[in-house]
């Protein structure tokens, strides 16, 4: 097991070197120059270079890219074009909020999704499970933009229970968690039946049944831990998508968070600050997944990683 | 102090009392709702007044120092102030300076210090001040994004504390509007030593002599101000402002309704009918903000280079029935000259009227009588652009030219209008909004106007060229006599607008402010900012 942690850590670095290599490509080579963003239209041609001169855009490519890379191995991940201050500092600021909500999220959406899912397969062809079925079809097919207005309307404005955005306190991420939720409830729900279905379906669930075993030991113990594990693999990489889901809801509900800070960032071509937010992002996604993959072992202990 | 009287009633209020929502979301929101409750910040003080006014901002500032920030002038005035100020009624009056005066020849310029004054940090205001302010914005070996603006300045000296002499490079017409613009605000010398460059990222690098000074800063969420003890002209309206940063406009609404802010700024035009209908509510839409249009590619690579297709196009386009359709609920109207009302120099030039006949006529005159293919680029970010885009398009189809439309983001936008060669530019029309940062129209023409000297669209983007525009726009800037130079304007807005179109200019945007109920003293000074530190909200 340490050792598989291990690999993953060092996969992880080889992948984010290599990320970090595209995402600094990636940035250049769209249209748009921080510069020209930073001043604005008409701004003199002494000022455009000297920004240009003290950002260290004048260099070529390849230094440009050494330079930042050994400042992110100091700790040092730049200073943000548009808003002048340390990345490092705005990340760290913004970060725990996004992780608040994605965390949530996926928290709400593991236990409802599977709590559904269990009972959509249980009652798999009759009227609780045409419910089921057609409340997540609902729920991954509502574009989460529109649901976050329609939940503001109806709990912000109109029974005036929660905040209509900010995070002055946790009341106001009930909404944001939710509208992130929803669409990964109607997908874990979804993922859970299918894979309940085919362990409800094997022999060794008969033959427990057989055994006289009670009902809810075989549904929730024996065929759940068998079935649990597509849906945490599914889990881990909906997580990916939750981080940039969260753009979305945070602009909705006015969070300043990680999401939006990487869209400002692009919007604004603020290079050091996509590279830092991108590499932070990709890491937690790469953690997550090796978190995930860990857990295997927990629902199976047959599966083993060091052979 | 900044044009806005103190105690000032406002300028005229619109409200616009709409029928019906439209949408279902509309409905069902300003059905349910009474609104008015609020559940606001801060407390109430013995006079029935909040201490604290909550405003809802689009976005964030990108640095509060007046010398670098290019986001607006909303929130530097409530922190700096200048030696000059435009006045309610557009005129120039002295703010740090008590009175000034120009020399003979127009090159020497003297400003006596208004004495008393101190900056939020108790530091007393002298002509130190105002030296390291301009020796900061002028140092050629660290220019800023406005060092350009104030180019004209040689050298700015003290000949006491209180008094302070510039010597011009050359005489220029626009002295006093760009001294009262805020990259003139001063900063006090004690700052800019201890803090340089880093001035306006943090609250204790911000120190002015404005009405208030920042208690806190998030971006991207919120800036708090307290009132600023030591301000020359009293007191503010309200003790506190609270800036929330809500992006989405539909947002801001909701907030609003919700009393959890007390004025939002830029409603989204498809709002504005509803929150108009729920009692207590007030709209603000004054015109004047700027204007919007879409500006030609006169370069030889585009068929609008030829004047009588740009006047073709120009006169295919129905701009009664575009904006009175498209901004109908704010009550925006079109331009009548590439001005705003308000510049100094203004001439009402009305609204040219369709006429698809004399169109075809044109382009016949200018040998594509079939008409041609072109693209237009527009941008989101401007208010309706992609709609803008489509309905000209519709309406040159019917001259035979027919349109296919770019739309861009915005670093896409400002890196096309930008330092391009002709052959680089893909587009023969694009959107832009026009308008200056002052009222003198030099900084709404010459820097777009006049023909660029290196072939590059740094900053006249569709590479315009009229000889005669030239001569007027770079010889009216270098005189002092302002009756002799407004009437060399009323002969470039003539060219600019109609013999030789510059742009086709669509609507005259309004500045919109939708405010909650018990918020009184709200006003707009002349260049359309709102003046935060004379509002009073009533609990």
């Amino acid at each position: 097991m340490f050792k598989y942690v291990v690999k993953r850590f060092l996969q992880m670095l080889v992948m984010l070197f290599a990320l970090s290599v595209i995402v600094f490509l990636m940035v250049r080579l769209i249209p748009g120059d921080p510069v020209t963003m930073m001043l604005g239209q008409g701004a003199g041609k002494e000022a455009i270079a000297a920004e240009r001169a003290r950002l260290g855009l004048d260099y070529p490519l390849p230094q440009q890219y050494v330079m930042w890379l050994t400042n992110v191995f100091h700790g040092d991940f730049g200073t943000s074009i548009t808003t002048h201050k340390p990345v490092l500092t705005e990340i760290v600021r913004r970060y725990p909020l996004t992780i608040i909500i994605a965390v949530g999220s996926t928290a709400l959406s593991a236990v409802v999704g599977i709590a559904f899912g269990i009972i959509s397969s249980v009652y798999h062809g009759k009227l609780a499970d045409n419910i089921l079925m057609f409340v997540s079809l609902f729920a991954v097919s509502t574009p989460s933009f529109f649901l976050a207005i329609l939940l503001l309307i109806i709990f912000s404005v109109t029974l005036k229970w929660f905040p209509s955005g900010g995070a002055s306190s946790w009341v106001g991420l009930v909404l944001p968690i939710i509208t992130l939720g929803m669409q990964e409830v109607g997908y874990i729900t979804r993922i859970t039946r299918s894979a309940m279905l085919d362990v409800l379906g094997e022999d060794y669930i008969r033959t427990s049944r057989a055994r006289g075993v009670a009902e809810h030991v075989v549904i929730c113990v024996h065929a759940l831990k068998n079935a649990i594990i597509p849906v945490l693999t599914s889990i881990g990489l909906r997580f990916g998508s939750l981080l940039a889901g969260a753009t979305l809801v945070e602009t909705v509900f006015s969070l300043a968070g990680i999401g939006r800070l990487t869209v400002d960032a692009v919007a604004g071509r603020d290079y050091p600050l996509i590279q830092g937010c991108v590499l932070i992002l990709a890491a937690t996604f790469v953690i997550v997944n090796t978190v995930v993959d860990v857990l295997y072992t927990v629902a199976d202990p047959r599966i083993e990683f060091d052979s | 102090m900044n044009g806005c009287a103190q105690g000032n009633n406002g300028v005229s209020r619109r409200g616009f009392v709409g029928g019906m929502g439209a949408a279902a979301l509309a409905m069902l929101s300003s059905g349910l709702v009474a609104c008015g409750g609020d559940s606001g910040t801060g407390s109430v003080g013995e006079d029935g007044y909040k201490d604290t006014l909550v405003v809802a901002a689009y976005g964030d500032q990108d640095t509060l120092d007046p010398q670098i920030n290019v986001t607006n002038d909303k929130v530097l005035r409530l922190l700096y102030s200048g030696l000059l100020v435009v006045q309610e009624d557009g005129s120039i009056a002295g703010d740090l300076a008590e009175t000034y005066d120009m020399s003979e020849d127009g090159l020497t310029w003297t400003f006596h210090l208004k004495e008393g004054v101190k900056f939020a940090n108790g530091e007393d205001f002298t002509s130190a001040d105002v030296v390291a302010t301009f020796e900061r914005l002028l140092n050629p070996d660290h220019p800023l994004r406005y060092t350009d603006t104030v180019a004209f300045i040689d050298k700015v000296e003290a000949t006491d504390d209180y008094t302070v002499v510039m010597t011009m490079n050359t005489t220029y017409g626009a002295v006093e509007d760009t001294l009262a613009m805020q990259c003139c605000f001063i900063m006090c010398k004690s700052t800019l030593e201890e803090f340089g460059y880093d001035i306006g990222t943090d609250p204790e690098t911000i120190n002015g002599t404005g009405p208030y000074k920042v208690t806190s800063w998030d971006i991207d969420e919120q800036m708090t101000f307290a009132v600023n003890e030591n301000w020359y002209l009293g007191e503010p309206g309200t003790p506190n402002i609270i800036m929330k940063v809500i992006p989405e406009a539909s947002s801001r609404a909701m907030a609003l309704e919700n009393g959890e802010v007390d004025i939002v700024d830029r409603p989204a035009v498809d709002d504005v009918e509803r929150l108009s209908s729920i009692e207590g509510l007030t709209l603000v839409s004054e015109p004047g903000y700027g204007l919007q249009g879409f500006q030609f590619n006169c370069s030889e690579y585009s068929k609008c280079q030829d004047v009588n297709v740009r006047k073709a196009i120009s006169i295919a386009i129905d701009r009664e029935a575009i904006v009175g359709s498209l901004f109908k609920e704010i009550g925006e109207t079109p331009t009548h000259g590439p001005l705003v009302p308000m510049n100094r120099g203004y001439v009402d030039l009305g609204v040219p009227t369709r006429d698809v006949d004399a169109a075809k006529q044109l382009l016949a005159e200018a040998g594509v009588p079939d008409g041609f293919e072109m693209t237009i680029m527009t941008f989101d970010g401007y208010n309706k652009g992609v709609e803008l885009a489509e309905a000209i398009k519709d309406q040159i189809a019917d001259a035979g030219i027919i349109a296919e439309i770019v739309t861009v983001d915005s670093a896409t936008f400002n890196a096309t209008l930008n330092g391009l060669t002709p052959e680089e530019m893909k587009y023969d029309m694009f959107i832009m909004g026009f308008g200056g940062s002052s009222l003198d129209p030099d900084a709404s023409l010459r820097r777009i106007c006049v023909t660029s000297e290196d072939g590059l669209n740094t900053n006249n983007y569709g590479w315009y060229s009229n000889a005669r525009v030239d001569e007027l726009l770079n010889g009216a800037i270098t005189l002092v006599d302002q009756e002799k130079r407004m009437e060399m304007y009323e002969e470039a807005q003539r060219i600019i607008y109609t013999e030789d179109p510059f742009a086709v200019y669509l609507n005259l945007r309004n500045s919109l402010f939708v405010m909650a109920e018990g918020v009184e003293n709200f006003s707009l000074n002349p260049l359309q900012v709102p003046c935060f530190e004379t509002i009073k909200v009533k609990a």
